[in-house]
């Protein structure tokens, strides 16, 4: 491991330095996945720009009924009171069961999307939410959808020097609110998801799915996504085992298995319909 | 070479570093601080974790540069043959100790948990200490370890 | 024999005498120690797993900037060979490699990064070989050799009764074919270790492994000197399972002494962990087939079993895995006819070696989920079925052997039993309805003691009295088990010292004598004889110049806790007065002790005879609960009962038997080096998964003791029976909640859910 490391004095020279040394400084927050890809020599960067201490980029705040999570922000941090408020059980979920204590202390929310890989939790939950990502770099900011952002298997539309500045989104003001999230894998705890689900659902006091939106960590290979003909399924209905069972009827219209391999593609095709069966019944129970 | 100034262990340290080091390098290599063990680089095993302003941390992961002003507790500051912690007192009589090597860890994450938590369930011992792997005991003895220092603190 | 109460120390739940050092932190591992001024090692790994070397280039290597040398094949001064049982493994590859787990190079330099952009700069010309992958294609395609003589390794047999006949006397017959994967160790600490060139033309070497004497051995061989100009010292040694007992440590021995010695400086050499999981010995996938008779009423009559096992591509100890799994293929069971044939082939796989239980986990898992299969088609509760079968005094094991003591199986399945509320559990279990069931199953097993009859089984030990306490030296090692920790025991015990007072010395070539490899859970039962007869000629001289200041009868003499005395009431001499006493008048406080087990014999042919001296027995019982609609299946308790024979620190066997259970259940659910192509596709912590804090689950023990004669007051082997039988357990009770059989290891969501969806 042999680089250098920028320490940007704010935001503001960090952002400069990126689009000087366009394409060839990485950035560093956490460090859990840009160190093991140094050491496994997966990537081999001649300059790294240390952002950890830029700690106005770490937050969670919400306004009226948006909110708002600075790329900064832990994975531990998700646990936050503001978030438990929101009624977004995903984002316990997802703290939860990241990597053990220390790497939750280190991940960073915007470390987790800029991976964009299957294995980033946070992606399937954010994009259940319908989230947007503030991009900024020294020419200005804009913010895009992040399901625009993920283009495919570890890419996303970032421009090189742009950076992750923050994830917001909206909940709601009325109603009931259902966010869930579940990973699967061999193990039962700390794991890379090899199926992963997260569930949005907005539902009105009469019990109407007013919006329900899922998303899986592929939905082809490599990708995350939403499952759109699963939540046309589902929106306007009420909750119940006929509900339940034609919106798992129609999970294949949103798949391309991700899996060429015999046994992984069979199994996949079986456990994400029986995820996805058990993640709506679980709204169910989270309903009343 | 660039200039580190932190405390470990409570004490202020000043030393040249280079860029790419880590933490976990700075502290075996350059202070002599052999607590923290290297099992992966990568961050999957846990056997480097020590204490940074009261978090738990892999030490393999983060840059030496990015502890700049911390306060870093290691295995070497929390007790000595002559004042052992009751956290290392408990693994020894419960028998949390085999092989020795994810030890220093274990300690550090139970120190940061009790440090949060008086009384912790079993469950929120099990999470804590769970990205630090220990291929002897099974962790039950472990985890009976912690649960003995935390009793023993409450009842004092 | 006395119980346990009528010791003073043995028996006790003490305090490891390891322990202190490694809650502080100390550096006392072998990265710890390395010297300041230290090269560093880096290896060039065969990237192909069969191919012909046309040519290593070295020269871009050698000339980067703080490189100072590279050594080949060519470089090596004396025999190139680090191996275990047959020599056909080199120290670094010449002419052709056979794995990725081959070495072609090894790069020193100043630092470890420079050596390892160097060890990119090596280039490799190959001409690329047919490659086999697996024992099947070894035994197809004999054409292609991984070595010249041939791919089978070594072919054993068992040939008890008529298994014809035993078939015909049979009322159903059982045929199942099952597999197991290969599994890494992963102890937490990579390999490491460093030599330091001497003055005096002695090389001596640190490091982190299992038996000392024998990498002494090894690294005289490939310096082409004296085993007396070598010397090698065990460092604290953070887990091994058996792996560090294999090639690494030679390996490692071997590199850094030869380029300590010719750079004049100290070198060291410090696996990552991928080098750690690609170049270390695994546990040797098998494949087994069984075919079971048994009568209706539960009767086993025959058994005939096949069994394949991929070495890799050397040796190892592969055949003597082999023959420990084939001498266990039937499990506890009294079978009057038996026929087994066991073959040990080379592949292009890495290295399968020896890893704790050694052959023995595959053998049982086979045999155990075999016996509920049986059970199943006679419709018999699994533990009825095999308490009409099982192993009791005076019976006739596969290899013909009777055992006239310590058999203390059936005590133990009757504690699972009771204690688990097996049979309740298994009705309520079996009733269990929605997406989660439960379900409960059980293993019994046995593990037989001693090296067998391939090794001389012999130890030595030194033990030394002086004012200030005992301390013991022995070559036998200390890597996790705390098994030395009980040798101080038996010495404590035997001498009648506080257990505070006694300490040992590192295992040192140069100050200890040769005590056979630290390897068959074999330190407690052959070290623990040498110490206590090392122990107890000190206690007999003490006694005997007790007696005179007493004015008693030698044997009259109790010494305990430091306080020599006649009776209760008589006058007490403190034990550091009499050892002055004993200096006064020229009586040596040092002893010496060498202890030899013998009697193991079996014919080659039929496989007849005592392959071991005794054996450890042990019933495990396992719940588990199972997502339907997932495959996911999880451990939810353990119950386990194990005939030790004595326990000499009970707390260190609950340890030794949760290890092992852990290790098992990642045996049983998720751990699988996978290679494709021969080529390792996991050698990592993130895709090699082995069980968390979290994955572990409430584990009961309970120890029983049939003394046994050969061990230190009847103390059997455990260090490795505990991850015999989880793994068959899980797979059980995976059964009893599905319905559904996983017969190749692990049981993966993947393997459970197709199975349940069939």
């Amino acid at each position: 491991m042999k680089f250098e490391v920028y320490v940007p004095r704010n935001e503001r020279d960090l952002l400069t330095f990126l689009s000087r040394r366009k394409g060839v400084a990485r950035i560093i927050a956490g460090g859990t996945s840009i160190i093991p890809d140094i050491r496994t020599r997966k990537i081999s960067p001649i300059c790294l720009v240390d952002v950890s201490h830029l700690s106005n980029m770490r937050y969670i705040k919400r306004q009226k009924d948006r909110v708002r999570i600075g790329a900064l922000t832990r994975i531990q941090d998700l646990k936050s009171k503001i978030l438990k408020k929101t009624g977004c059980k995903a984002f316990e979920q997802v703290a939860g069961n990241f990597g053990g204590t220390a790497i939750a202390n280190m991940a960073t929310v915007g470390g987790n999307l800029a991976v964009a890989s299957s294995s980033s939790d946070l992606v399937p939950v954010f994009l259940s939410l319908e989230a947007n990502v503030l991009l900024k770099s020294s020419t200005g900011e804009r913010e895009i959808g992040l399901e625009d952002l993920m283009v495919e298997k570890s890419k996303t539309a970032r421009k090189t020097p742009e950076l992750i500045a923050e994830v917001n989104f909206q909940l709601p003001a009325t109603g009931k609110k259902i966010s869930l999230f579940r990973k699967i894998g061999k193990r039962s705890s700390i794991f890379l998801a090899f199926l992963s689900l997260a569930t949005f659902l907005w539902v009105d006091e009469a019990g109407v799915i007013k919006q329900a939106r899922l998303a899986f960590n592929q939905v082809r290979s490599g990708t995350p996504g939403r499952a759109r003909n699963v939540e046309n399924a589902l929106g306007g209905q009420n909750l119940n085992e006929a509900t339940i069972e034609r919106a798992v009827g129609r999970l294949s219209l949103d798949i391309s298995n991700p899996f060429r391999q015999q046994t992984a593609a069979e199994y996949w095709n079986l456990a994400s319909r029986n995820l996805l069966e058990e993640q709506l019944r679980q709204c169910t129970a989270e309903m009343s | 070479m660039r200039k580190l100034i932190f405390t470990v262990n409570g004490k202020r340290r000043t030393c040249l570093v280079r860029d790419h080091e880590t933490l976990l390098e700075v502290l075996r290599n350059r202070l002599g601080l052999k607590g923290a063990k290297d099992g992966c680089s990568t961050g999957d095993c846990g056997a480097c974790a020590v204490i940074v302003d009261n978090r738990l941390v892999n030490s393999c992961l983060m840059l030496a540069i990015q502890a700049r002003g911390s306060k870093i507790l290691t295995i070497e500051g929390i007790g000595s043959r002559q004042r052992l912690h009751r956290l290392q007192r408990a693994f020894i009589e419960e028998g949390a100790v085999q092989c020795g090597y994810c030890t220093p860890a274990m300690i550090l994450a139970a120190k940061s948990l009790l440090d949060h938590q008086i009384k912790p369930s079993e469950e929120a011992i099990r999470n804590e200490i769970s990205g630090i792997l220990c291929r002897c005991t099974g962790y039950n003895q472990i985890v009976r370890a912690i649960q003995a220092s935390s009793q023993r603190r409450t009842r004092r | 024999m006395r119980s346990s109460s009528q010791f003073n120390i043995i028996g006790k739940p003490v305090e490891r005498i390891d322990a202190v050092r490694k809650v502080l932190g100390d550096p006392v591992y072998a990265a710890d120690l390395i010297p300041n001024d230290s090269l560093h090692i880096k290896l060039v790994r065969a990237q192909l797993p069969h191919a012909k070397i046309v040519n290593i280039d070295i020269s871009t290597a050698s000339r980067a900037k703080g490189v100072r040398g590279v050594l080949t094949a060519r470089d090596i001064p004396g025999v190139n060979i680090s191996s275990c049982i047959i020599p056909d493994r080199p120290l670094l590859a010449h002419g052709k490699v056979r794995c990725v787990g081959d070495i072609i190079a090894a790069v020193i330099a100043e630092d470890i990064d420079t050596a390892a952009d160097a060890a990119s700069l090596v280039n490799v010309e190959y001409e690329p070989l047919p490659v086999i992958s697996s024992p099947s294609e070894s035994l197809r395609h004999e054409s292609i050799k991984v070595h010249e003589n041939g791919n089978i390794v070594r072919h054993l047999r068992i040939r008890k009764g008529d298994v014809e006949k035993g078939f015909a006397e049979s009322d159903i017959i059982v045929e199942n074919s099952y597999a197991t994967q290969f599994q890494d160790p992963t102890p937490i600490e990579p390999e490491a270790g460093f030599s330091r060139p001497n003055s005096d033309g002695l090389v001596t070497f640190r490091g982190s492994m299992q038996n000392p004497h024998y990498v002494r051995g090894a690294i005289a061989r490939i310096l082409g000197t004296r085993e007396d100009k070598v010397r090698v010292v065990q460092a604290d040694t953070g887990g091994t399972f058996g792996t560090k007992s294999d090639e690494v440590a030679m390996d490692i021995g071997g590199l850094t002494a030869i380029s300590s010695i010719m750079m004049h400086k100290p070198v060291s050499l410090v696996y990552t962990r991928e080098e750690s999981m690609v170049l270390h010995s695994k546990r040797h996938p098998f494949t087994i087939k069984h075919k079971t008779g048994v009568t209706k009423d539960g009767l086993l009559r025959a058994a005939e079993i096949e069994l394949v096992a991929d070495t890799g591509a050397y040796a190892s100890n592969g055949p003597l895995v082999l023959l420990r799994a084939i001498f266990h293929s039937t499990g506890p069971y009294v079978i009057p006819n038996v026929k087994a044939d066991g073959l040990c082939v080379y592949t292009n796989n890495t290295i399968a070696g020896s890893f704790r239980g050694f052959g023995n986990p595959q053998a049982h898992f086979a045999a155990e989920c075999q016996m509920d299969a049986v059970a199943s088609k006679l419709g018999m509760d699994p533990l009825e079925f095999r308490l009409k079968n099982i192993l009791r005094p005076g019976a006739s094991t596969a290899s013909g052997q009777i055992l006239d003591e310590s058999v203390g199986l059936e005590e133990c399945a009757d504690i699972v039993r009771d204690s688990s509320r097996w049979s309740d559990k298994r009705a309520e279990y079996k009733a269990s309805q929605g997406r989660l069931r439960k379900g409960i199953g059980l293993a019994l097993m046995y593990h037989g003691n001693s090296i067998g009859p391939e090794g001389a089984d012999i130890a030595t030990a030194t033990v030394t009295l002086t004012k200030s306490g005992v301390v013991f030296k022995i070559g036998l090692t200390e890597y996790g088990t705390g098994a030395r920790s009980g040798l101080a025991q038996i010495i404590a015990e035997v001498i009648g010292v506080p257990l505070e007072l006694v300490k040992d010395e590192p295992a040192d070539t140069a100050t200890t004598e040769d005590s056979g490899g630290t390897f068959a859970s074999r330190t407690t039962v052959m070290g623990g004889r040498a110490v206590m007869a090392a122990a107890r000629a000190i206690r007999d001289k003490l006694n005997k110049v007790a007696a005179e200041l007493l004015e008693c009868h030698p044997s009259d003499v109790t010494i305990q806790d430091g306080i020599v005395r006649r009776s209760a009431r008589s006058r007490m001499i403190p034990l550091g007065k009499l050892v002055d006493e004993c200096s006064r008048r020229g009586v040596g406080l040092t002893e010496f002790a060498r202890y030899t087990a013998t009697g193991s014999a079996f014919d080659e042919n039929t496989g007849q005879g005592t392959p071991y001296l005794q054996y450890t027995f042990g019933a495990v019982v396992a719940e588990v609960e199972v997502d339907t609609g997932l495959g996911l299946a999880r451990a939810i308790k353990l119950t386990t009962a194990y005939d030790v024979g004595r326990a000499i620190n009970p707390r260190g066997l609950e340890g030794q038997i949760e290890g092992g259970a852990a290790q098992a259940l990642g045996y049983a659910l998720m751990e699988e080096l996978v290679h494709k192509n021969c080529e390792v596709a996991n050698p990592s912590l993130s895709e090699y998964l082995i069980p968390t804090s979290i994955d572990v689950p409430e584990i009961e023990s309970h120890l029983v003791e049939y003394p046994g004669r050969l061990g230190p007051f009847g103390a059997k082997a455990m260090g490795e029976p505990p991850i015999v039988a989880p793994a068959a357990a899980i797979v059980n009770a995976i059964y009893h909640a599905t319905g559904v059989w996983v017969r190749e290891l692990p049981a993966t969501p993947d393997k459970i859910l197709l199975a349940i969806s069939l």
